[in-house]
């Protein structure tokens, strides 16, 4: 009896050593995938968004093109050009906005009593005209025919003749946090250039891809809708790309069956209507169809987030219920939260666009949204919730958290990291503190 | 009696039993939660300044105007936030007090308690609560209105700032007396007008601390549901995590009694940080989490008096074994821990972000030690040879740590084991850990004597005051390190121009990651933890408890 005991004791450890080593080599393997591969998609850690086994939280485009480059790889590069592109645009956004909070008055009446902090610092004459000019450039939304100083649109040539290259090895001595007198600034203007720059480049990528590709895959309709959405800085020639008209056709089936690509169509709705492709009511009957919850409220809000007019007699007035939050699609859920977020805050509710953005962050542990929720561009959707929610004086150590998981190497997001360090040093520090010890 | 009517009597009550259970009981909203000190000696305000004392002070007091949970300012006594002014050419802040409002004997609060807590606060406080006070007016407009002014260049801005210090006390109550000991009644059973008030003096036994709370009646703050507010609070000490775990996964209707008698914890913030257990928690239905910012910092205290460990360069070795990060993933998982470089987080104000955690390859680290001296040879012990007198001296440094923090399952313990074993297979360098009470623990850190490195858990608050651990002569300066150079950096550090204190913070970083007083390991993200029948949970950083009178809880 006591040798089947231990027979079976034996074999159970056995069992137990073999699985455990099975789960450790799984676990290094998935390390290496990290080290090697940079990802172009976002899973987050339940692995839901897409199915090959991307790293939770893992979208670092600089990083992408950087090794693409090295290896002279092309595939998904055009996206990724895209993608960064948005990102520093949202970036530019953030940096000018904590320069109006840091150093002229937030718009915001109940930020925290620390801002601004001009009354701590002496005048400087310079700050002061760098910041107005900087007012003004933010005051013009971006365009194709966009004018940027001299200093910017030197560097903005340099980046014209010089590439990718330049880009990837230079860019970092170009942006930087720079001290006059008292202040602390960036430049912003400068994000907002690079930004143009890279949707550019993602402009000539894509077409050049599409041109390539002349099959009908998820890739190249991710790629159309990329372009679709880059209608709004500029043009774009159809002519080259043989299954435009088959994309074109399949919107409004694409949003009634759900499609994988729903994030990126949703994206576009305000150019897919500019260019009279689609009219709303036809897209919000689609997303009826797919069974999409609040589908006037979404595409009026999308409608809304690139200046387009309400939708007539659908949704108005724009009421953000309650219940925004409980959308179950995976992709639509954020963006309908996002969405509602900077109508409120562009409608300057401010406070109410904050905490509706900071609930869906940080409400609770169970639901930060790494975990469950999927998003085409992670770093843009982090960095445009950091602007409606950064008066959350209390939240802000938490979304630098999540922004410090995004930079990887991108010496543009390295070089923001310092001023949103000085952000959130002003709020800490108006806070008097004790010191306490185990 | 006949069987019959002894049979229906039987039913009878049987139905009556069914009934009464089916009846709706006396609802209860009491809220129970546990924190692993409590310091009860004086609760009256200029005397709270431990952060378990902060929280209590929430429940107690309130002031003219707070700090909420997003760190923006709302009135708490006042209407509003005070509005600039100006009097006889001084900047002042203009003040209204909310109507009617009573203490919770139903004394009216007036600008007289305002003017006798300033006195209090000048008379009693230290630091900036006392400067505070005695660099403050208090002008009277009408009976609700009052000004307060000053003469300081920059009043009102720095004020708005720095008032929600202060909370309000009641002049009739002290009869006046804005002076007085230990053992006057106030300073054990005081009284505010927070949104709860004692219901008399803490209950000690033992080492265990028990504090009661009732709601007071004329609270300013209540939930939108009135009918949810929480009742009463009862609030204890607990230190072992095996029993905070059960008692906050004992399910909702079995943690109080039929008689409202708590079985079970209801929130609890500190305590808790190894994975396994957080998990555990992660998975009750009955209860949420949330994360809320402190700044709390575990670090090796190097006590720079003692041999090799009073080596910079020998503090170094030390640095570079550990690999934090990877200590972070094996212990904490990367979601619950920050890695540092100094004493300073990144994630709430500026630090040198171009300083990266020292790691170095065995092959570098056994060079760095013969080139100090040090005799190594694989699998043996680490010597050092004395030069003047030839001794030869086995390499053997006494860890310090606090058992109640450092528990046997707690990952910290386990990081110190690792850390132990590390050093010795592979550097023949002898750990010895001791490990002891809280109150050993602060007193032998406190004498510098019996250890060479201590395992201390800093918290800094959120404004980050790093200087106590290390400037020369401070009585927590546990290091012993001294420098004038270091000691200069913390003149601009306290300065309120935020580039000059900016920059003070980065050469204090670079400073002591250069010369590690302390090494500076990392940051445990804290999480709160709560049964989802409380709701409209809001956790002010630092102070926790402001906004608890909102809070709304379930009948269970």
């Amino acid at each position: 009896m006591r040798l089947k005991w231990i027979l079976y004791a034996g074999s159970m450890t056995i069992f137990i050593v073999v699985t455990m080593n099975l789960m450790i080599d799984d676990k290094k393997s998935l390390d290496l995938t990290r080290k090697k591969i940079e990802m172009i998609d976002f899973n987050n850690s339940t692995l839901e968004c897409i199915d090959s086994k991307t790293p939770a939280n893992y979208q670092r485009f600089w990083n992408y093109i950087y090794q693409n480059s090295v290896e002279h790889n092309e595939k998904y590069i055009g996206l990724a050009y895209f993608r960064i592109g948005k990102t520093y645009i949202a970036l530019a956004n953030l940096v000018h906005n904590l320069h109006v909070d840091l150093y002229y008055k937030p718009v915001n009446e109940r930020a925290n009593p620390a801002l601004p902090i001009t009354p701590t610092l002496r005048e400087s004459k310079a700050a002061d005209l760098i910041l107005k000019q900087e007012q003004k450039i933010f005051n013009y939304s971006l365009g194709s025919n966009h004018k940027w100083t001299r200093k910017v649109n030197d560097l903005y040539r340099m980046l014209q003749s010089n590439g990718e290259p330049f880009f990837l090895n230079n860019i970092r001595k170009e942006i930087n946090l720079r001290t006059i007198g008292d202040y602390k600034l960036h430049e912003p203007e400068k994000i907002r250039m690079l930004g143009a720059w890279c949707l550019e480049k993602s402009k000539t990528h894509l077409l050049k891809e599409l041109a390539a590709n002349q099959e009908l895959t998820s890739d190249q309709y991710r790629n159309w809708l990329a372009l679709v959405n880059l209608t709004e800085y500029g043009a774009v020639d159809w002519t080259s790309i043989s299954q435009h008209e088959v994309y074109r056709e399949s919107l409004i089936d694409s949003i009634s069956n759900n499609a994988y690509e729903i994030g990126m169509i949703i994206d576009a709705i305000p150019q897919i209507v500019n260019l009279k492709w689609a009219e709303p009511k036809s897209i919000i009957a689609a997303f009826e169809k797919a069974e999409v919850k609040l589908p006037g409220l979404l595409v009026e809000l999308s409608l809304l987030s690139k200046n387009i007019g309400k939708v007539e007699d659908l949704v108005n007035p724009i009421i953000i219920p309650d219940d925004i939050g409980n959308s179950d699609d995976l992709f639509l859920g954020p963006k309908l939260i996002l969405f509602a977020a900077e109508y409120l805050y562009k409608t300057e509710q401010y406070q109410d666009g904050m905490y509706l953005m900071t609930r869906f962050w940080h409400e609770s542990t169970k639901t930060h949204p790494t975990k469950y929720w999927c998003f085409d561009n992670y770093p843009e959707y982090l960095l445009r919730s950091y602007l409606v929610a950064r008066w959350d004086g209390g939240r802000l150590p938490q979304f630098n958290n999540d922004f410090y998981h995004i930079i990887g190497d991108d010496p543009v997001l390295i070089s923001v990291q310092e001023l949103l360090q000085i952000y959130i040093g002003v709020i800490a520090n108006s806070l008097n503190s004790t010191n306490n010890h185990n | 009696m006949n069987k019959k009517k002894i049979t229906n009597e039987i039913v009878l009550a049987v139905l009556f039993c069914i009934m009464i259970d089916f009846l709706p009981g006396q609802e209860y909203f009491g809220l129970k939660y546990a924190e692993t000190i409590l310091e009860v000696e004086r609760l009256d305000p200029a005397h709270l300044n431990q952060l378990n004392q902060i929280r209590t002070g929430e429940l107690i007091y309130s002031r003219l105007w707070r700090y909420n949970e997003l760190l923006q300012l709302e009135g708490d006594l006042l209407e509003d936030v005070p509005k600039p002014d100006t009097y006889e050419g001084r900047e002042a802040l203009k003040c209204r007090l909310k109507d009617n409002l009573k203490w919770p004997d139903g004394h009216a609060i007036t600008i007289d308690d305002i003017e006798f807590s300033f006195e209090y606060y000048g008379q009693n406080a230290k630091g900036k609560k006392k400067r505070l006070a005695l660099d403050t007016d208090i002008v009277k407009v009408d009976d609700n209105t009052f000004l307060l002014v000053g003469n300081e260049e920059g009043f009102r801005y720095k004020k708005r700032m720095d008032i929600p210090l202060l909370q309000i006390i009641p002049r009739h109550i002290l009869k006046g007396a804005s002076t007085f000991g230990n053992s006057h009644p106030y300073a054990k059973v005081p009284l505010g007008s927070g949104p709860f008030q004692l219901s008399g003096k803490p209950q000690k036994q033992g080492s265990s601390i028990e504090i009661n709370y009732h709601r007071n009646v004329n609270a300013i703050e209540n939930p939108a549901n009135r009918a949810e507010r929480i009742s009463n609070v009862i609030t204890v000490t607990e230190t072992n995590t095996d029993i905070l775990i059960m008692k906050m996964k004992i399910g909702d209707d079995e943690s109080v009694t039929e008689k409202n008698v708590h079985k079970g914890y209801d929130l609890f913030f500190q305590g808790i940080r190894d994975r396994a257990s957080l998990d555990e928690l992660r998975r009750e239905l009955h209860l949420d989490s949330q994360r809320y910012h402190s700044n709390t910092v575990l670090a090796i205290a190097f006590n720079t008096q003692n041999q090799f460990v009073s080596s910079t360069d020998f503090r170094q070795v030390i640095d570079m074994v550990l690999d934090d990060n990877a200590i972070i993933e094996k212990q904490y998982g990367s979601e619950m821990a920050i890695d540092l470089t100094g004493p300073f987080n990144p994630v709430i104000g500026v630090i040198d972000n171009t300083i990266q955690d020292r790691i170095g390859s065995e092959m570098q680290i056994i060079k760095k030690l013969k080139l100090q001296g040090f005799i190594y040879e694989p699998g043996e012990d680490l010597k050092w040879v004395d030069p003047s007198s030839g001794k030869e001296t086995k390499v053997e440094l006494t860890m310090l740590y606090s058992s109640d923090y450092a528990g046997v399952f707690s990952p910290e313990k386990k990081a110190l084991d690792d850390i132990k074993r590390l050093l010795m297979e592979k550097y023949g360098i002898e750990i010895i850990l001791d490990g002891v009470d809280r109150l050993s623990f602060a007193k032998k850190l406190k004498s510098r004597s019996g250890w060479d490195m201590a395992l201390v858990k800093f918290d800094f608050g959120w404004s980050g005051n790093v200087a106590p651990i290390l400037k020369s002569n401070s009585r927590y300066n546990y290091s012993g390190y001294s420098s004038p150079i270091l000691d200069r950096y913390f003149v601009d550090y306290t300065s309120s121009d935020y580039k000059k204190r900016n920059e003070a913070i980065k050469q204090i970083h670079r400073h002591c990651h250069e010369n590690l007083p302390y090494l500076f390991l990392w940051h445990i993200r804290p999480e709160v933890f709560y049964r989802k029948i409380l709701r409209n949970i809001s956790i002010t950083p630092q102070y926790f408890f402001t906004t608890i009178g909102k809070w709304e809880i379930k009948g269970r």
